[in-house]
């Protein structure tokens, strides 16, 4: 009874703030400058490309401490567990983690395990915002950039201006940043400095070791510029990042069942200097050089004995410097030109012998933008790389926008991407003595065979030794299509796409030895496509109050496979009756780890006359597939979701239930200058280890910002 | 069609409630034998040292298709036999394997749907170890779960040592043909399968 009177008792104030907000401002329509599409400042609605642009107010909302607790609210992106179950990777559009292309201010994150990127070492606190530009990108960033790119622009002010920010989760998590921005003459400085830790979790209590073992970061950012005669500016941004792990857990691989601890240290710093000269009003050069090295150790040793279990300093360099000018012949036309050199080093004690492995690229790009008419926009670009290994590679991007009226436009693009071989693909030199198998690199197989041959080690050989070749890049072509019409207090955007990838590089048995060993290499065999549509629907129904949903649909499937059911080729066994049937084409689900259907819903509330804010997102994602090579998580072996031996996801087996997230926070302005968040991730406690190892549970957290601003 | 398979799903029931050492006379030439559990030279587990598997014999278990019999090792210098499975090796009764004249070939389609040896198929005998007539197709190994599970819609077309055929389908590898065979708990090479002989000499199954 009681709270049925205090029900109604809010009802007049909802009505009455809905009433008085029918005639708020349209927000809607606000433009952003967005960079990363076309490396220039272009604003956000005259791009005939698919960008998102995540605002730093967004991510104060989301009281983020990580960046993967930014994206994994995003829709479109998929946040998907690596193999061995540590850390997690970004899936864009359907494709892998090794697909995108993942920026801090334009230059590129090193140091990716087993392709994907390890998201939770980039903090929230240091972002402006995030700029996601889907499909293809190659033809300004070249390799990786194939699903898409994701650039992180750091805070840069220019007020005199103190912030910082605290923050205290469940776990004894603690995320305490503070920044400084000073300003004088011609001089800009600014300094951040983070520091993460977390006591990790564990999800499976009867197995030694946690989930997420403990872990404590720091990142320290330095950016100065320096503006001098009239028309020259210099800058130099500076990184450096340090974490300490304090891992165990427990390996089961095949018949190994091993305790291990030990520490790790991952060590990540970069330079970049720049300089910038506006030569005329219409024509600016710019030079840069980035330097950028990635350091890990991992020191485990097995716990029953004490005994080294394994040891490796991995340490991976990129060089990058590169020149860039942008001219403006007339308010129509528009070119930019870039080249530049790269060269990245990996040592490791997983690619043999210790010395460095080396690969250099030369490319050039050519990008040009033609407004012919107040309607249309048309982007073109080209951007050609030299490889040394995999030689040479052509990247051209089309794109055009068309303004049907003030409220609709509609926009295409056509463009391919590609990605090198990785340093793992390329020189791996592992071998498996426990559970029989070794993998090699292209590059490092042949001798490896030819040496194994010349001993008489080989039984069989599956491939013929003279067709052991190089690799080469893996590639897509890709299409969207989308339109987004804004009518005062709604707005929706809609892109369809499709990405046909060929020359996949998958592993491939190449021989087997007289110890009945494998031995496995890598080849440029799949082919697959990924197809699908995103919404998004957003409607301020009262200035306090907005609602915004999204949905991805999405299907993602081996052309192979496709092929193969058409023959007639594919079938399943059902496991209770043994009986055999064959697949049909609607059977088949696709490419493992991809929800056919996600999206979310976003509730924002802003209190008046209390300064609070509410908001409320669900993060929903359909039913998925796991692959038969998942691992094991902490000991916990991942089954397959193959239950009826046809090594392919279809409709008879053992998906992963669907699930939603919840997440809740409030925000209180105290003053002008701080607030208060309260909230809860997770707060319907999903978890799942065995599945999703990466989903914590319910995360409760308090975090508190603090912003001093000199006014001049 | 949905009656049909409810008919196939019984009698498949039927058949598979069958005892193997049944020896049932059916009046017609052709009927579905299930051979439930035969044990291919299983091990004793797994030397912890190496993962080497240990207590097994290294002797292949040899099977007759016309009587459905299992012929003793000792007779394996004979064309008493037909088959041979040791581990997930499959053998017939010819070149390195033995003295007879058998031979088979992998055949891609159901089952049920191979009502006549095509005129065009080849048969391959046991030419070395490698170039074995059933090779390695009629399975897939998981090397994360270490386990093999029979490839569905492969057939096993086999030409007996009489000069006769019969078709086979590999079920299962493990013991009790589990749901979701545990590589650690459930017992290897543990072979059920099926098959039709056909005992006139034709190449018909229908």
């Amino acid at each position: 009874m009681k709270k049925k009177t205090i029900a109604y008792s809010f009802l007049p104030l909802i009505l009455f703030c809905l009433f008085n907000n029918l005639f708020g401002q349209d927000s809607l329509r606000l433009d952003e400058i967005v960079i990363t599409a076309t490396k220039t400042e272009r604003s956000l609605s005259k791009i005939p490309l698919p960008v998102t642009s995540i605002s730093a107010k967004e991510i104060h909302a989301l009281g983020s401490s990580r960046l993967q607790d930014v994206l994994l609210e995003q829709v479109g992106i998929n946040i998907v567990p690596q193999i061995n179950g540590l850390g997690n990777g970004l899936q864009l559009q359907g494709l892998n983690p090794d697909y995108t292309l993942i920026l801090i201010d334009g230059e590129p994150v090193v140091g990716r395990y087993t392709g994907s990127l390890e998201l939770n070492r980039i903090t929230a606190g240091e972002i402006k915002k995030i700029e996601i530009v889907k499909g293809p990108s190659s033809s300004l960033y070249g390799s990786d950039a194939l699903a898409g790119v994701v650039n992180i622009i750091t805070h840069k002010s220019l007020t005199n201006k103190l912030t910082a920010q605290i923050k205290y989760a469940e776990r004894n998590t603690l995320d305490a940043s503070v920044g400084l921005s000073y300003n004088k003459a011609n001089f800009s400085n600014q300094i951040f400095y983070n520091r993460f830790s977390t006591d990790g979790y564990d999800l499976s209590k009867n197995i030694y070791g946690q989930t997420v073992s403990p872990y404590q970061n720091n990142t320290l950012r330095y950016k100065l510029s320096y503006s001098f005669l009239k028309n020259h500016e210099i800058s130099l941004s500076a990184k450096y990042f340090l974490e300490n792990q304090n891992n165990a857990y427990h390996v089961i691989n095949g018949l190994d069942s091993i305790k291990v601890f030990g520490d790790g240290v991952i060590r990540d710093w970069s330079v970049f200097p720049s300089y910038q000269y506006k030569l005329t009003n219409k024509t600016n050069i710019i030079l840069r050089s980035y330097y950028t090295e990635y350091y890990t150790k991992t020191n485990l040793k097995e716990l029953d004995n004490k005994s080294d279990y394994y040891n490796d300093n991995f340490k991976q360099t990129f060089l990058r410097p590169e020149i860039q000018s942008t001219c403006t012949f007339s308010k129509k036309q528009n070119w930019t030109l870039g080249s530049g050199w790269i060269r990245e080093t990996i040592n490791t004690n997983r690619y043999g012998s210790g010395e460095d492995k080396q690969q250099e690229t030369y490319y050039g790009f050519i990008q040009h933008e033609w407004i012919p008419s107040s309607k249309w926009n048309v982007l073109s670009g080209m951007r050609f790389d030299y490889n040394s290994i995999y030689h040479k590679q052509w990247s051209p991007k089309i794109a055009a926008q068309y303004t049907v009226n003030s409220l609709l436009s509609l926009r295409a693009s056509f463009g391919t991407g590609f990605k090198a071989p990785d340093f793992r693909q390329l020189y791996l030199n592992f071998n498996n003595a426990a559970a029989g198998y070794s993998v090699f690199g292209t590059e490092a197989l042949k001798p490896a065979i030819e040496d194994l041959l010349n001993k008489n080690q080989i039984r069989e050989l599956f491939i013929p030794f003279d067709a052991m070749t190089s690799l080469r890049a893996e590639r897509s072509n890709a299409w969207n299509i989308g339109a987004s019409l804004i009518k005062s207090k709604h707005a929706i955007h809609l892109n369809i796409f499709r990405n046909d990838i060929s020359d996949l590089i998958e592993t491939q048995t190449v021989a087997l030895t007289n110890q009945q060993n494998f031995i496995y290499s890598y080849s440029n065999i799949k082919r697959a496509f990924t197809q699908g549509f995103e919404l998004n629907y957003k409607y301020q129904i009262t200035k306090d109050l907005d609602i915004q949903s999204s949905y991805q649909f999405l299907q993602a499937k081996d052309k192979d496979v496709l092929e193969n059911i058409d023959k007639g080729l594919v079938f399943g066994r059902d496991p209770v009756t043994l009986q055999t049937y064959r697949i049909k084409k609607s059977d088949y689900i696709g490419l493992p780890h991809r929800s056919t259907h996600s999206g979310n819903i976003k509730l924002n509330y802003r209190i008046p006359y209390l300064d609070c804010k509410i908001n409320a997102r669900l993060i929903l994602k359909g039913p998925f597939g796991l692959a038969g090579t998942n691992g094991s998580v902490n000991g916990t072996s991942i089954n397959s979701s193959d239950s009826n031996s046809n090594s392919i996801i279809d409709k008879y087996d053992r998906l992963v239930k669907g699930y939603g997230l919840l997440n809740i926070g409030i925000q209180r302005d105290c003053s002008h200058w701080w607030d208060i968040q309260l909230g809860a991730d997770n707060l319907l406690n999903y978890t799942d280890p065995i599945n999703q190892p990466t989903l914590i549970g319910r995360t409760a957290y308090i975090k508190m910002n603090f912003k001093f601003i000199q006014n001049k | 069609m949905k009656i049909f398979n409810v008919f196939l799903f019984l009698s498949f029931l039927f058949l598979i409630s069958c005892d193997k050492t049944e020896n049932n006379v059916d009046t017609s030439t052709l009927r579905t034998v299930t051979i439930k559990d035969l044990a291919a030279d299983p091990t004793t587990g797994f030397d912890p040292n190496n993962g080497m598997p240990i207590g097994d014999t290294k002797r292949f278990t040899f099977f007759r298709f016309s009587d459905s019999s299992i012929v003793a090792n000792t007779d394996s210098a004979t064309t008493k036999w037909d088959i041979g499975f040791r581990a997930s090796t499959i053998i017939v009764n010819s070149g390195i394997s033995g003295p007879g004249s058998a031979a088979a070939y992998v055949q891609t389609g159901l089952f049920s749907e191979l009502k006549e040896i095509p005129t065009d198929s080849i048969f391959k005998t046991d030419v070395s170890a490698s170039n074995l007539a059933v090779g390695k197709s009629w399975y897939t190994y998981n090397g994360q779960t270490m386990i093999f599970s029979p490839t569905p819609g492969k057939t096993l077309v086999v030409k007996c040592s009489d000069g006769k055929y019969a078709k086979i389908e590999l079920l299962s590898y493990y013991k009790g043909s589990p749901v979701a065979p545990d590589a650690f708990k459930d017992q290897a090479r543990y072979y059920t399968f099926r098959y039709v002989y056909q005992s006139n000499g034709s190449k018909k199954f229908e």
